[in-house]
């Protein structure tokens, strides 16, 4: 039942060094958020860094909306990692903030937070929310993981150790192709909004699989 | 003058007022920090960043002096309730009602720390927040969820709150002030 008793020190250990590997890559150098430096805190179904008063804005909008998680002072289970790791606070804001415009400010962050998340004024209007923040971790093992593989490729497995970020090839199964539908329809809005290194050129493609895939595994191999 | 009024406070202060100390706990983000202030000043604020390490607060009620231990939830603290719970007149553990996943979490901190020796018999109260949440969970279904009828060996009680709407919290503040009392 209570699975956070049944991850070691050795594991929990492993799992800090990651987060720390994660936080200092530079698309999570800032508070997804409000942009202040360095945060410490995450939330762990959304996929983003946040800083410490953003996270407390987090935790009241209730945790079917936000978990808030430290990244040095929480135990954290092997599928909450995982997730963290094909996410960015780059990557997650090209969803949630894909209508915000450039010049905004963000004073009042607590308005902000509430209309992103919440009431999702800024978000993406590229049709359903990709699955993956919708999937709360906890249930990741049993249920679907962002990609749409079939099994669990992203769990964190004895031959990643030294190496965290690179990811085996991807295989996108047939029976997932529904699920990776609103995956592709997601990144390629995002692609419109943010500027990508890896979708530069592909934009008006018509093929939405196979520029993603190109650009997906081009993403994944230069990490 | 300045002396003999003091003094007399002081003489006052034996007979008539009574202090207690109690401690909160429960997991991050049950809302132990927001009942701290909810009870000493009946404001609540949204935005409660998370406690790191601990807080503490002076709060009085009617002729009872409350000394509350405010401390963080997140598993790097845990350890540390058993030594601010030692000697306390109650142990008030917070849960946040609404957060079904965190239950068994929450179950479990709390019968370890009852199982300590140097906590026995140090009575419980069992509070569930955020009742205002559509999705929280009634009082029979905390009480079954975090196993409290297994707990024999001390008195236990429970109530269902809420911090944001203030709900409950007179009981709690009474059920507080009561038994200093009679512990005294």
């Amino acid at each position: 039942m209570n699975r956070k008793t049944s991850v070691t020190k050795e594991l929990n250990a492993k799992h800090t060094k990651i987060l720390e590997g994660l936080l200092k890559l530079p698309e999570n150098r800032d508070c997804a958020d409000c942009g202040s430096k360095a945060p410490r805190w995450a939330s762990v179904n959304l996929g983003v860094f946040i800083c410490i008063q953003c996270s407390g804005i987090h935790r009241s909008l209730g945790v079917h909306i936000s978990k808030v998680c430290s990244a040095t002072l929480d135990t954290w289970l092997p599928e909450q990692v995982a997730f963290m790791q094909t996410m960015s606070n780059k990557m997650a804001n090209s969803y949630w903030e894909a209508e915000l415009p450039p010049n905004y400010s963000r004073v009042g962050i607590e308005k902000f937070i509430r209309a992103k998340y919440e009431e999702k004024r800024v978000q993406s209007n590229g049709s359903h929310k990709p699955k993956m923040e919708v999937e709360i971790p906890d249930n990741m093992t049993s249920g679907v993981c962002p990609l749409g593989t079939p099994t669990k490729p992203l769990m964190i497995s004895p031959h990643m150790r030294e190496t965290p970020t690179i990811f085996p090839p991807i295989v996108f199964p047939p029976t997932s192709a529904h699920k990776l539908g609103s995956f592709i329809e997601k990144v390629n809005v995002a692609a419109n909004f943010s500027n990508l290194p890896s979708v530069d050129g592909q934009r008006e493609s018509e093929s939405y699989t196979s520029s993603f895939s190109n650009c997906w595994l081009k993403e994944m191999t230069q990490k | 003058m300045g002396l003999w009024e003091a003094f007399l406070n002081w003489l006052r202060s034996l007979f008539f007022k009574q202090e207690m100390e109690l401690s909160l706990i429960g997991l991050q983000n049950a809302g132990k920090t927001s009942l701290v202030n909810v009870v000493a000043t009946g404001g609540y604020s949204e935005d409660m960043i998370p406690t790191v390490g601990f807080n503490m607060r002076k709060v009085t009620k009617g002729n009872v002096t409350i000394k509350l231990w405010d401390l963080g939830g997140q598993p790097r603290f845990r350890s540390m309730w058993e030594r601010y719970c030692r000697a306390v007149s109650a142990i008030v553990y917070v849960v946040d009602a609404a957060d079904l996943d965190n239950l068994s979490i929450s179950k479990s901190e709390l019968h370890d720390l009852l199982s300590k020796p140097s906590l026995h018999g140090i009575p419980l109260l069992v509070l569930g927040n955020k009742i205002d949440k559509p999705e929280a969970i009634s009082k029979q279904v905390l009480t079954d969820e975090i196993g409290l009828k297994s707990i024999t060996d001390r008195e236990v009680c429970c109530f269902m709150i809420s911090c944001k709407n203030s709900t409950n919290i007179d009981s709690v503040i009474d059920w507080l002030v009561t038994h200093s009392k009679s512990k005294n």
